[in-house]
């Protein structure tokens, strides 16, 4: 607690002296970053392999590759992104400066997962330091090799008093969030979210929450199955199946699950050839507790693929459940696993009612050649984000908010969103001492006259003709000067 | 739980999709439109018996702003509902990328009673806009504005998608036990915590707008009698009661003397010799709130009014000069008609006095140069800023309208309040074509896939020379 305290406490002070204000010292800590992550390469690829089995060109295009996309694109983007936004004024502030000015919260928490360890602390630790905050890293326990390194390098190249990085588990994590942060954005799950959110609540400290949920995947008929598969494949065993993206779960017509399973299989022989367990790009079960919840998944369950399991090296099989039952266990939580249920839905509206039942998932899949279609499943539908005929891909496109709704999260980021993520938009209106004749219309004593003159100035009725917004012009300058004379 | 039915019954209707569509959020607003028009008299008096608020006040504040806040909507809610298209990466590049705007399902709006009528009207046309269902929650506190509320509303929203629910912190509680798909709460920090852990227990995003006491900066070199009227507007406008009046003056010793004597003319140019008398000043709500603000009148010295009426709830404007940071007006934000003067030697000391408080709603600067006003503007954190005049920021609606720290979280006004009640959704739409260019992403994996697919991923730094 007292180690929590004095770590904050120094980021505080460190954050107040005002050096990471400046865009030369935020961009001076970005490339620091990109030097870290370029020089260091190799360390982070076998931490990644020793927690999650996670291979060079695998974890490389997973956890690398993102990473110094955001790290180029904020350098470039900072100065515009961090630059005052004049906005529109209206005829009483017509000679004023009205602008919004993006100013950094201050400290911020970021409490990061294990299932891409790298990736999940270092784009939100980004845009924290591209919007000028002191950030205090907490990196999940549960991947302890990449926390190790992450609480190795950071000090290695980052400003140490600003940027501090707390390792632990629950213990210090609870320690941590009864601090006063000024933004904390947590990955992770729902449960975990709620404790962390009520413990911002005591210091009305905004949240951003990542959360997880069931991705349902849609498959239409009228599609390409083999395509369709292969994409849906990818996406659900890559880092097996432990991404909070994932296709969930699949939901399609009856005629269409045994097609569907063929091409499945045809494909998971395409990418990791036949014995999946020599195969160098499938990854393992991050821990024995969650080996064993996944295999309870299984019970009672038609496996139409896999289920072979090895408990010693956490591995478990790339799993096909067909006739799945909305009741059954594999249907209560997030799978986090490669375990891929199908349930049978006998149209495109029983599926969208069955995804309506549910909580908000973080994404929504959906797989159709007819464009209508999936014009229908995203307009009827909720969710953080959305792939259509394809699956995670949204993530990849920074221009798109990453984030959840509901169950699955608050707030969002990536590209420019973490940057307003961890900045706080101060509405900015500078006036004249001068010019009191106008504001005479506002001071008491009240009249008739002043009301009337009020509604001429505010009500926004008038069409944004150019012609009507001359006259209009003319006609506030004619207002001011009549103010003036006879007020 | 009590509501449980009226929220289930607007979860109902907000499954069913009703308030989806355009032309009916279009039909809805156009209704609160002809609310105000119809009962702009009712509302009016309303505010008078709930705090004698001056009806040029009233009408600005509780009327006029309204009206821009919906005509504003109005006229641009096709635009902002549209789908945002959004820059592509060249994996992406021949695919649909949008931010799709999807209304969050049934929200809540809790409203305080300073502004009974704007500070529930206003967030309730952006959640409207947003197409969401809504539960209004007025302020009991500003009851006669609650009743109306309560029993005019239905007769001009659809009572599917809409209600009221009245009554007051036990009410409220119990509302919050069930889950909102959004929050927005105006009020005071203590309230905000309680608000937020609850809807913590849902995971239900929340708007604070919440308060703090801004502090009002007036350097020497000033036109004095234009800021102290300026000042005075923005303190006495309501009987203080507005949460981003300039709670308290910073300037120096020279400086407070020459504001004494224009505050004086202020006041009496607004209020007359007697502003007990005049219709313009308004009362302090309740007999709670009026001993609480009253007490605080013990504190530096009266320099002008102190004269207070309780069966009126009357509090004279009232300066006090020579006031200490330790005393009780500066403890709590003092929402009533006093303005205390604290004198700091300078600007440095005036900033630094500003930053070693909670982080305030707004923050005030006047002076001629400007470059005083920008050094106050960089070196402290606020929700807003205006310089060199009061409460006029929030009339812009282009401009974000919230806290920071203490004095709140999230923002609205204008298109702000559209955001606000909206889930901004990252789409993707591919093509089932093109399957050959995924292949660069499927295992087995190799250092030939991977170096094309960085080649085709990785953001360049401009001024690199690079394909694409």
């Amino acid at each position: 607690m007292e180690r929590m305290q004095q770590v904050v406490g120094q980021a505080r002070a460190a954050f107040n002296s005002g050096r990471c204000r400046s865009l030369e010292f935020r961009m001076q800590q970005l490339k620091a970053l990109e030097r870290m992550v370029q020089e260091k390469e190799k360390e982070i690829l076998a931490a990644l392999k020793a927690d999650l089995h996670k291979r060079g060109p695998n974890a490389y295009s997973q956890e690398v590759l993102g990473v110094l996309g955001e790290l180029a694109l904020a350098m470039d983007k900072l100065p515009s992104w961090a630059a005052p936004q004049p906005v529109k004024k209206n005829l009483l502030t017509m000679r004023d400066e009205a602008y919004i000015c993006p100013e950094p919260l201050g400290v911020v928490l970021i409490i990061g997962a294990w299932n891409y360890p790298f990736v999940l602390v270092m784009q939100p630790l980004i845009g924290a330091i591209a919007a000028g905050n002191a950030v205090v890293v907490k990196p999940s326990e549960v991947s302890e090799n990449t926390a190790q390194l992450v609480a190795d390098l950071l000090p290695q190249y980052l400003d140490r008093e600003l940027y501090p990085v707390v390792t632990g588990g629950v213990p210090e994590t609870t320690a941590l969030l009864t601090q006063r942060f000024d933004h904390i954005l947590y990955t992770g799950n729902s449960t975990v979210g709620k404790i962390v959110m009520e413990a911002a609540a005591k210091h009305l400290t905004p949240v951003t929450l990542e959360l997880g949920g069931k991705s349902p995947c849609y498959i239409d008929k009228d599609c390409d199955l083999a395509v369709a598969c292969r994409r849906i494949t990818w996406g659900k065993y890559m880092n097996c199946g432990q991404t909070c993206i994932a296709p969930d779960y699949i939901l399609c017509d009856p005629s269409i699950q045994s097609e569907v399973v063929e091409n499945i299989k045809a494909t998971l022989q395409e990418f990791y050839g036949e014995d999946v367990k020599s195969s160098p790009d499938y990854e393992r079960i991050v821990n024995k507790r969650h080996f064993k919840r996944i295999l309870g998944l299984l019970e009672g369950q038609k496996i139409a693929h896999g289920g072979e399991a090895d408990e010693a090296s956490c591995f478990i099989a790339p799993t096909i459940l067909t006739d799945v039952s909305p009741a059954s266990k594999v249907m209560e939580e997030e799978i986090f696993g490669p375990v891929l249920p199908i349930l049978t839905v006998k149209s495109v509206d029983e599926a969208i009612e069955f995804i309506n039942c549910r909580e908000k998932p973080l994404a929504l899949y959906v797989f159709s050649n007819n464009k209508k279609l999936i014009k229908r499943v995203i307009s009827e539908t909720s969710s953080g984000g959305v792939t259509g005929n394809d699956v995670i891909m949204h993530f990849f496109l920074s221009t798109l908010p990453f984030g959840g709704v509901g169950n699955s999260g608050m707030g969002a980021y990536h590209g420019k969103h973490s940057f307003e993520t961890f900045s706080h938009r101060r509405a900015c209106l500078i006036k004249d001492l001068k010019m009191e004749g106008t504001n005479k219309l506002r001071y008491p004593p009240g009249s008739q006259k002043k009301v009337d003159w009020a509604k001429f100035f505010l009500l926004k009725r008038f069409n944004k003709g150019r012609v009507g917004l001359v006259i209009l012009a003319l006609l506030g300058i004619v207002a001011a000067v009549v103010a003036k004379v006879s007020f | 739980n009590p509501y449980a039915g009226l929220v289930s019954h607007l979860r109902a209707a907000w499954l069913s999709g009703k308030t989806r569509p355009m032309e009916y959020r279009r039909a809805q607003l156009e209704a609160l439109g002809r609310f105000l028009e119809e009962k702009q008299q009712d509302i009016l008096e309303a505010t008078a018996l709930d705090m004698g608020k001056p009806s040029f006040e009233a009408y600005f504040t509780e009327i006029l702003l309204c009206k821009n806040e919906l005509n504003n909507t109005l006229n641009n809610l096709c635009h902002w509902m549209k789908d945002e298209h959004v820059g592509k990466n060249l994996v992406t590049q021949l695919d649909c990328a949008f931010i799709r705007k999807d209304p969050y399902g049934v929200v809540l709006i809790i409203a305080p009673w300073n502004y009974p009528t704007q500070l529930f009207l206003v967030p309730l046309i952006g959640a409207i806009a947003a197409g969401n269902c809504v539960i209004v929650k007025p302020s009991e506190i500003s009851k006669n504005t609650e009743r109306l509320i309560a029993e005019m509303l239905s007769c001009y929203l659809d009572n599917d998608c809409f209600a009221v629910v009245t009554g007051g912190v036990q009410e409220t509680t119990r509302l919050l036990e069930n889950k909102f798909d959004y929050i927005f709460f105006t009020g005071s920090p203590s309230v905000g915590r309680i608000i937020m852990t609850a809807a913590a227990q849902h995971l239900t995003p929340v708007t604070l707008e919440l308060g703090g006491k801004n502090p009002c900066y007036v350097s020497d070199s000033c036109d004095v009698q234009n800021v102290a009227r300026r000042v005075a507007w923005g303190r006495f406008f309501n009987a203080g009661q507005t949460c981003i009046a300039p709670d308290y003056v910073l300037c120096s010793v020279v400086m407070q003397e020459k504001l004494m004597p224009a505050l004086r003319e202020a006041i009496t140019e607004f209020y007359g010799p007697n502003p007990q008398e005049s219709p313009d000043f308004g009362r302090i709500v309740g007999d709670k709130q009026f001993r609480r603000v009253r007490a605080l009148l013990c504190s530096g010295r009266v320099a002008m009014g102190g004269q207070t009426d309780e069966k009126e709830r009357y509090i004279a404007p009232t300066v006090l000069a020579d006031v200490l940071p330790s005393d009780p007006i500066m403890q709590e934000e003092i929402f009533g008609p006093i303005l205390p003067i604290v004198v700091v030697a300078d600007m440095e000391e005036a900033i630094d006095f500003i930053n070693a408080r909670p982080r305030p709603l707004v923050v005030y600067a006047f002076s001629c140069d400007c470059k005083v006003v920008n050094q106050v503007l960089e070196r402290t954190s606020s929700g807003g800023f205006c310089g060199n005049d009061t409460l006029m920021h929030v009339t812009l609606t282009s401009l974000p309208f919230g806290g920071i720290g203490n004095s709140g979280l999230g923002k609205y006004h204008g298109k702000f309040t559209f955001d606000t009640f909206t889930h901004h959704r990252g789409c993707l739409h591919r093509s089932m074509g093109r399957e050959a260019l995924n292949a660069l992403r499927y295992p087995p994996y190799n250092q030939q896939k991977l170096g094309l697919v960085t080649a085709t991923f990785e953001v360049k730094r401009k001024g690199m020379c690079t394909l694409l």
